[in-house]
């Protein structure tokens, strides 16, 4: 019963990925989030764990990278805590609230908000997508770190019940990572959308306009309608930069990211004001979104690829044990810290 | 999906296989963890036994699916999971590891400020009537808001589950067909990862050292009845309750199914009720109940489990009730509508933006 339906979901599967792949794309709505996961996980070196690249676990990321949408709406305090993980509203000189700068972030959230406060700031309503992403990021470090050791004992526990539990806890990791890889690839392609990281966030509000910018509210209408209508996963691909190494702190790296993007936000006003996302055929309008899109891609490509370097630094279990000790066989297979018998 | 157990060696009276070494190994844990300085709460036995106890006694009106022994595996399984996934680094520790816990003073209130019963609405306006009292919220802990939060969370699951099925139910067309079965399939795993974390924070709360400044010994102040300095938290809830709690107990101990009525003050009451037990662990501590073969600290201990399977029991049973009207994706679509056939799931589902 249970192969039966395995081989319907993977039938099912298959023919959605098929037609997906051949619907005109959207964008940072429903289909923008699922092709930025998509286009990044099929730019993965191949030195990755193969289970991440199977066609039912591209699908799968793929709609996990809209659930941080698809869970609003759930109630308060759900809504009120999670929603701010998805932006950033940076002013024009690169800082939060007046206070940190994206190129210095404090090292925690409530030391970031801290600082917020002590600017002046209300960093309630600022976000906290830096921390989102880092947290995300950190996860899935910690997540390769657990495959890594369970793959091992499945593959050499002497003791077929250990070597039985490994290869269990290796299937629950797997649809873990699944899980929290396309949850938090999510906060990732939110950051690439430039009205996500800058106090412009919606229309260019109630700052001084000297280039007498658009006063419309183009959030939605740029990321929604306009991606929908022009931007496909090919464009995407088409795009994506070259491969970089990711090495540093992992909020250096979100700061960094974040602040390019946020300087593309007065690029899009001003874009937008020039008319160059009407008409038939906007060409550079095309070519804005695309890039964004490309960007978001290749950051979440090579943050994957980062985490599963870092992993063997990782720990598992309680008391920890670090990976590398693990697979260097420096330190014994930890089944008990794993099982937990405790 | 959730994934199909491996035939593990079971013991007819634990749901999970133990190893043949299992003494040895508790011995390591036990010498490891009294030396360790984190609290965990429960230790692995505790969590997967709350929740497995849980999903057994949910009512037959809410869904076979939870009650299968597959689904109750991976659940339990992940209720561990925030225990797991500590030790990752910053920011990520900084900000889930507050998750687990929140001490309140010997008057009952949090930081000197809110008191379970009369908890801010958000997160952040806790946090900011703790530090209006002159409290660091960071200090003491987020735990209602984390077991609202997920609570919430699987309430919100359900709704697209019921959604899901919704669709399956009414439409003709092959490719809607095929997308709503792969995501029905993908909602049921997540569920069980939601309901694990649930579970997780719900059972932290029935540790009676998780919701009190006195989390691990007595501590600093006052101390007329003369109660334990030793950090005794790690070595009670870990490697003493594995020894102890058998899921036929638990099962034995849970009250009975209870309408729970608003969220935010049943859990206000259920953490309220729990942090009292804190003073309760260390009389008994102090009486000696919990050395080797005294059988009231068993009782006890049994009866903290099935507390917080109860309420974890009766929490999901709650979420699937309010599913029904329930709201998905956005623009917002009611499940009413879509289980009455008035909306398409697909089209709700799968919106083209």
């Amino acid at each position: 019963m249970r192969l039966s339906w395995m081989r319907g979901l993977a039938a099912g599967i298959a023919a959605a990925a098929v037609l997906g792949a051949g619907t005109a794309a959207s964008a940072w709505g429903a289909d923008g989030h699922r092709m930025l996961t998509r286009v990044a996980i099929g730019a993965l070196p191949p030195e990755l764990p193969s289970f991440l690249t199977a066609p039912q676990a591209v699908w799968e990321l793929g709609e996990l990278a809209r659930e941080p949408d698809r869970s609003k709406g759930a109630g308060q305090p759900h809504d009120a805590d999670l929603d701010p993980g998805h932006y950033i509203n940076v002013g024009d000189d690169g800082r939060i609230g007046g206070g940190p700068l994206l190129s210095e972030l404090p090292k925690t959230r409530a030391e970031c908000e801290a600082a917020v406060r002590a600017a002046g700031g209300e960093p309630s309503h600022l976000g906290y997508l830096p921390y989102a992403i880092s947290d995300g990021w950190l996860q899935l470090v910690k997540d390769f770190g657990y495959w890594r050791v369970d793959r091992l004992g499945a593959e050499t526990a002497a003791d077929p019940e250990q070597r039985a539990w490994f290869q269990r806890d290796l299937k629950l990791r797997e649809a873990l990572i699944l899980r929290d890889l396309g949850y938090w690839s999510h906060f990732v392609g939110d950051a690439a959308q430039p009205l996500h990281v800058s106090i412009h966030f919606n229309a260019w509000g109630d700052y001084p306009n000297p280039n007498s910018y658009t006063a419309e509210r183009i959030h939605g209408p740029f990321e929604g309608a306009f991606v929908h209508a022009h931007v496909t996963e090919a464009d995407i691909v088409r795009g994506l930069p070259p491969a970089r190494t990711i090495e540093g702190p992992i909020l250096a790296e979100t700061g960094r990211y974040i602040e390019a993007s946020r300087r593309e936000a007065e690029p899009l006003f001003a874009l937008w004001t020039r008319g160059g996302f009407a008409g038939d055929a906007p060409s550079a309008g095309k070519a804005f979104a695309a890039q964004r899109l490309a960007a978001g891609a290749g950051e979440l490509r090579d943050l994957i690829v980062a985490a599963w370097a870092a992993s063997p630094n990782a720990t598992v279990g309680y008391p920890a044990v670090k990976v590398a000790d693990v697979e260097s066989g420096a330190q014994a297979l930890p089944y008990a810290q794993m099982v937990g018998i405790d | 999906m959730y994934l199909t157990l491996l035939h593990l060696q079971m013991n007819s009276n634990e749901h999970f296989a133990w190893p043949r070494n299992k003494m040895k190994i508790i011995s390591a844990i036990v010498f490891a963890s009294i030396f360790g300085s984190d609290a965990l709460a429960w230790g692995s036995t505790g969590h997967r036994m709350i929740t497995a106890e849980a999903l057994r006694g949910l009512p037959t009106t809410s869904p076979s699916l939870l009650r299968s022994p597959e689904f109750v595996a991976d659940a339990a399984e992940w209720a561990r999971e925030p225990d797991r996934w500590r030790l990752s680094g910053t920011p990520h520790d900084e900000m889930r590891d507050v998750n687990h816990f929140a001490y309140a003073d010997d008057d009952g209130r949090l930081g000197g400020g809110p008191v379970f019963t009369g908890l801010p609405a958000t997160r952040e306006a806790f946090a900011q009537a703790v530090r209006k009292a002159g409290g660091d919220p960071e200090q003491v802990g987020y735990l209602p808001y984390a077991i609202l939060d997920a609570w919430q969370q699987v309430a919100k699951d359900f709704a697209y589950w019921r959604a899901d099925r919704a669709g399956l139910k009414a439409s003709r067309d092959p490719k809607a067909l095929a997308w709503l079965e792969g995501d029905r399939r993908r909602r049921e795993s997540q569920l069980a990862f939601d309901i694990g974390v649930l579970s997780h924070y719900v059972g932290d709360a029935t540790q009676p050292m998780h919701l009190s400044i006195h989390h691990d010994g007595w501590g600093p102040g006052p101390n007329p009845d003369g109660f334990t300095q030793e950090k005794g938290h790690v070595a009670y809830e870990g490697a003493y309750t594995a020894k102890v709690a058998t899921p036929e107990a638990v099962r034995a101990a849970m009250p009975a199914p209870r309408d729970l009525g608003p969220q935010a003050l049943a859990v206000g009451a259920y953490l309220d009720a729990a942090s009292k037990e804190t003073r309760v662990w260390f009389a008994m501590e102090k009486a000696g109940a919990f050395k080797p073969g005294d059988d009231r600290g068993v009782r006890y201990t049994t009866a903290r489990l099935a507390t917080g399977a109860a309420m974890l029991r009766d929490m999901i049973a709650a979420a699937w009730t309010s599913s029904a009207a329930g709201q998905v994706n956005y623009p917002v679509v009611t499940v009413r509508d879509l289980e009455s056939g008035r909306a398409d799931a697909y089209l709700a589902l799968h919106p083209a933006d």
